[in-house]
């Protein structure tokens, strides 16, 4: 049985195929602004890298930000459930999930069949999310994939005070023109990333193994800096960014099952 | 024609004279018994009630007093006042989408925007002089502190008379007395004032509407516990609650419930209930509602989900005595299970879910409002403990602002998706 994982972000689109136990592709490609267009394409590449057609597709659920503007989707589950059913899947011993996202971050306790026990999301703004880390890069002229390996150079302590974007980006430029090193600051704003993440997390009651899902667990600092604050046992997936596809796709193997 | 003929500041005298005329009123009243005509008779007499307010209010045959939910109406209506609940009307105005604009204009007058809501359009309405001047405010400090300042800020404003009821927080012997002596020395003052005796007459005549209106919230009360759910909580957090909160001792008030009654109970009977298929049971706290344009109830319906209850409508008070007026009403104050400690709001709330067969609880936090905000972690470990799930939802009632309908969807489907 072939089946589609969708996960219209509010930064990237991703997709992938699931067959049987395996997942046979995916794709992860940046939203824009004709989001029902790209959704198709991305699904279309998708399938292009697995040999598989739309008619094949068994069962279709999207999640995200953008899921409920997925017409050909048999269902529309939110990123936490799918999350949930991600984790689940690439390590059973998961029982609490970090999402962090591109618009919000999310602490998810799940039991030993990837249902939600209980979740808690941050507040509206965009403080410890993908998009902070984003306009942290830009206001120090760093690619965002760059920020993790330029972090693990740092050799001194700086401490950001501000989580609010604006305030924490005038922060950034002043230390830059006191000349303090990138590779400080960066350390600095994974750190108080962590810090607002884990006093959000410890809300919940958190359990071992941690696994951590979204684009901003594919920086390396941000994982050491939330292992440190953490204390627990992390998981890190080879591909984070496509769990929540991933756990769409399961979603949609369940329809068919139950059908 | 000058082309500033339509800004805003002509804009606002003109909403003013209008609205500040009881004419206006009778008008509205009119429009809307044809636009509303198909509505239950329930909505209509509210709709008749809202509007005798708001002319009541501008004609001034009575003295108007300006107060706020939890201080006993029926005071004022033994006192021969009138009385108006800002924070209430507030609530109407955020449903006509004219809350935001009133908020700016708050704002622009330094009322910060950590101040609840209610109160910010409440303080623009003032500042726009698009409502009659109270002749006396009297406020309660219960449940809400925002309130407190922001009355006493009117007093100034319209240089009136404020008398503020200090509400003790734990509900024993002396907290009663302490608040009877209040309420008693409040009537005393006003009576001499405007020269209306109180007498037992009066005291039995008032209460007795306010008990027999509330031996229909009870009974109103116990049919919602139906399956399924003959009344949506949604409606009892809008113009059900402006009834519960400022109708109690009117004769309208009693009106209303008792149509309120029969038409649930003709739901009942016929088992007719919100939703066609009721797969969740929510149980709502804090007494409000975002009241301006939103998805919220949508999503929940979707989701084939449907408030059963909110702890708001829950009637916690005994029967008021005319024999004790003082210290009955000091009672039906101090047992107020959201004062006090927070094992007695627990309390309730537990019994609450299990006697409305509740599957999750919504716990609306409201921003710039500490009664709601506070305490709901430690009622969400108690009923996880017993395997009730419970969402916290932040949200405002008012301003639409600080609404986002992307992220309050994704919590509120997250959460029936964790009921399935
Ligand atoms: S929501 Fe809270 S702060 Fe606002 S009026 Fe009600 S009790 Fe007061």
């Amino acid at each position: 049985m072939t089946v589609a994982g969708l996960d219209v972000g509010s930064l990237t689109i991703k997709t992938l195929i699931l067959e049987d136990e395996k997942i046979k592709s995916f794709t992860i490609i940046p939203t824009g602004a004709d989001v029902n267009k790209l959704i198709r394409d991305c699904l279309e590449m998708t399938l292009k890298k697995s040999g598989d057609n739309f008619k094949n597709l068994s069962s279709i659920v999207a999640t995200g930000y953008g899921r409920i503007n997925v017409p050909f989707a048999d269902k529309s589950i939110t990123e936490i459930t799918c999350h949930a059913l991600g984790a689940n899947w690439l390590n059973p011993e998961t029982r609490t999930v970090i999402d962090i996202g591109g618009q919000d971050s999310k602490v998810i306790s799940i039991d030993k069949n990837g249902r939600v026990v209980d979740f808690i999301m941050n507040d509206k703004c965009a403080a410890g999310t993908g998009r902070f880390l984003e306009v942290m890069a830009q206001a120090l002229g760093v690619k965002t994939e760059e920020l993790g390996n330029e972090s693990l150079k740092s050799k001194k302590k700086i401490t950001i005070s501000s989580m609010c974007t604006v305030f924490a980006e005038s922060e950034v430029i002043s230390l830059v023109a006191e000349g303090c090193a990138k590779e400080d600051i960066i350390r600095g704003l994974h750190k108080a990333i962590s810090n607002r993440i884990c006093s959000m997390a410890c809300r919940l009651r958190l359990e071992n193994i941690i696994t951590l899902t979204g684009g901003v667990a594919k920086n390396t600092g941000m994982v050491q800096a939330l292992k440190k604050r953490l204390k627990a046992k992390v998981f890190v997936p080879e591909e984070p960014q496509i769990v929540g596809a991933l756990g769409a796709a399961i979603a949609a193997r369940k329809i068919v099952y139950s059908e | 024609m000058p082309d500033n003929f339509l800004n805003d500041d002509f804009k606002s005298a003109l909403i003013k004279k209008i609205a500040k005329n009881s004419n206006t009123y009778n008008i509205i009243k009119a429009g809307s018994k044809l636009y509303f005509r198909k509505s239950p008779e329930s909505f209509k007499i509210w709709l008749d009630f809202l509007f005798y307010q708001l002319k009541e209010a501008c004609k001034k045959r009575k003295p108007v007093v300006w107060t706020n939910i939890y201080t006993p109406s029926e005071l004022f209506y033994a006192l021969d006042l009138f009385p108006i609940y800002p924070e209430v009307i507030s609530g109407v105005l955020a449903s006509i989408g004219t809350a935001n604009y009133l908020i700016e204009t708050s704002e622009s007058k330094f009322y910060t925007t950590d101040l609840c809501s209610f109160y910010r359009v409440a303080a623009g309405l003032v500042l726009k002089d698009w409502f009659p001047k109270p002749d006396l405010i009297i406020s309660s400090s219960q449940l809400c502190d925002g309130s407190t300042k922001f009355f006493r800020n009117m007093s100034k404003y319209y240089n009136c008379e404020y008398y503020l009821i200090n509400t003790p927080y734990y509900d024993d012997l002396n907290s009663q007395k302490y608040l009877a002596a209040q309420l008693e020395e409040i009537a005393y003052k006003i009576g001499k004032v405007n020269g209306q005796h109180l007498s037992n007459e009066k005291i039995n005549y008032f209460f007795n509407l306010s008990n027999q209106t509330r031996e229909y919230i009870i009974k109103l009360n116990e049919f919602r516990k139906n399956v399924p759910s003959p009344l949506s909580g949604w409606d009892a957090m809008a113009y059900i609650l402006y009834m519960f909160f400022s109708s109690l001792g009117a004769k309208k008030g009693l009106r209303f419930y008792h149509t309120l009654y029969q038409e649930t109970e003709e739901k009942v009977n016929r088992k007719i209930g919100v939703l066609k298929e009721e797969k969740h049971r929510i149980l709502w706290l804090h007494q409000v509602r975002p009241y301006y344009k939103n998805e919220i109830i949508q999503n929940l319906k979707e989701n084939k989900a449907v408030i059963s209850f909110e702890e708001v409508s829950y009637v916690y008070w005994q029967a008021l005595d005319p024999q004790r007026p003082w210290e009955s009403l000091a009672q039906k104050m101090t047992s107020n299970f959201g004062v006090g400690p927070i094992e007695r709001r627990i309390k309730t709330v537990y019994n609450l879910v299990r006697e409305y067969k509740i599957d999750g609880v919504i716990h609306f936090s409201q921003r710039g409002c500490r009664q709601s905000c506070g305490g709901a972690y430690i009622i969400k470990d108690f009923l996880q403990e017993k395997g009730i799930p419970m969402l916290i939802l932040d949200g405002d009632g008012a301003d639409s602002r600080n609404y986002s309908k992307g992220q309050t969807r994704t919590r509120i489907e997250a959460f029936l998706e964790m009921l399935s």
